[in-house]
């Protein structure tokens, strides 16, 4: 062990890969896990990542902080991931079944086609004052509520929103037309915006964080 | 206990006039998504906000969807909630080290 640090002091200086991964294998590891939503996924990730730092060495010529570099890295294995986890062009029958959604603008009156009473959007305001958001909480339940999606619409969904990618970009990892995309996008905001409402903005038991 | 006024009644006369004119909430929502995607066409962009004066529920659809999409963005220098299993680090220092010895 010692040995091995010391090739790598002579290799060049303060950058030993054991040493990163005790400092940044944690936050690398909770960078991929919110984002792949899978245990084993994160994991490898997390290793593939501090292996290709390691045969890169050199290219990390202290121009970013060693985190930046490490999750630029991480980055890239994750889109390289969704980019292998969607085989195939354009959309798939299960993605572009809307049907689960249907009853959100079902009515018996003659304003079939509107928003039904009983899924419309709701008001937020009185329910998310109660809370001091729990960021860690709030991580959770939006990350339950995007397994409840298909895979590959969950996955365009973090690279659009919460990685902030264009519509290029992620049209490009995941095969798929412009046309497409919109569609992912509408289904993500549709469902997502329910099962938030329901089990977050506006969930019975809000304030279960523990303040009064 | 007052009446509505003249201008009141007058609004709720043409938000129903409008709200049977035009396409309905399940035809609207897919181009509130589209709107933060691509820009809209003049004539979209019309039919919404004639949609949104005769519809609360879709100007909360909005509002809300972008509120998702703020709460979702990570925050800067967030604490680390999830930690590596014990397996799994002694997996990947392994694979760290063998291959540290295989370059070297």
């Amino acid at each position: 062990m010692t040995s091995e640090k010391s090739i790598y002091e002579n290799a060049s200086a303060a950058t030993d890969p054991l040493e990163w991964f005790e400092s940044y294998g944690d936050y690398l590891y909770a960078y991929a896990h919110r984002r792949v939503r899978e245990q084993s996924a994160a994991e490898d990730l997390v290793q593939e990542t501090f292996l290709a730092a390691l045969s890169a060495t050199r290219s990390f010529g202290g121009r970013s902080s060693e985190k930046t570099w490490l999750t630029g890295i991480l980055k890239h294995k994750i889109y390289d991931y969704f980019g292998k986890r969607s085989r195939q062009p354009g959309l798939t029958a299960e993605e572009s079944d809307m049907s689960a959604y249907d009853h959100l603008f079902e009515r018996e009156d003659e304003w079939d086609g509107h928003w039904n009473k009983n899924f419309a959007p709701a008001d937020w305001d009185n329910a998310s004052q109660l809370k001091n958001v729990e960021a860690d909480e709030f991580q959770m339940v939006f990350s339950s509520c995007l397994t409840g999606l298909p895979e590959r619409i969950a996955n365009a969904f973090v690279m659009r929103e919460v990685d902030g990618l264009t519509s290029a970009e992620i049209c490009t990892v995941l095969m798929i037309s412009n046309n497409n995309y919109w569609t992912m996008m509408h289904r993500a905001r549709l469902h997502l915006r329910q099962c938030l409402e329901i089990n977050w903005f506006c969930a019975p038991n809000i304030s279960q964080g523990g303040n009064n | 206990m007052e009446k509505p006024g003249i201008y009141q009644r007058l609004k709720l006369q043409l938000i129903f006039f409008l709200a049977r004119k035009i396409p309905p909430c399940n035809l609207m929502v897919p181009l509130m998504s589209e709107a933060r995607e691509r820009p809209l066409t003049l004539r979209e962009k019309i039919t919404l906000k004639l949609h949104f004066f005769t519809c609360v529920a879709c100007r909360r659809y909005v509002e809300q969807i972008e509120k998702i999409s703020r709460m979702v963005k990570p925050k800067a220098e967030q604490e680390v909630p999830e930690k590596l299993s014990v397996e799994a680090r002694d997996r990947i220092r392994a694979a760290i080290e063998a291959s540290a010895q295989h370059k070297n």
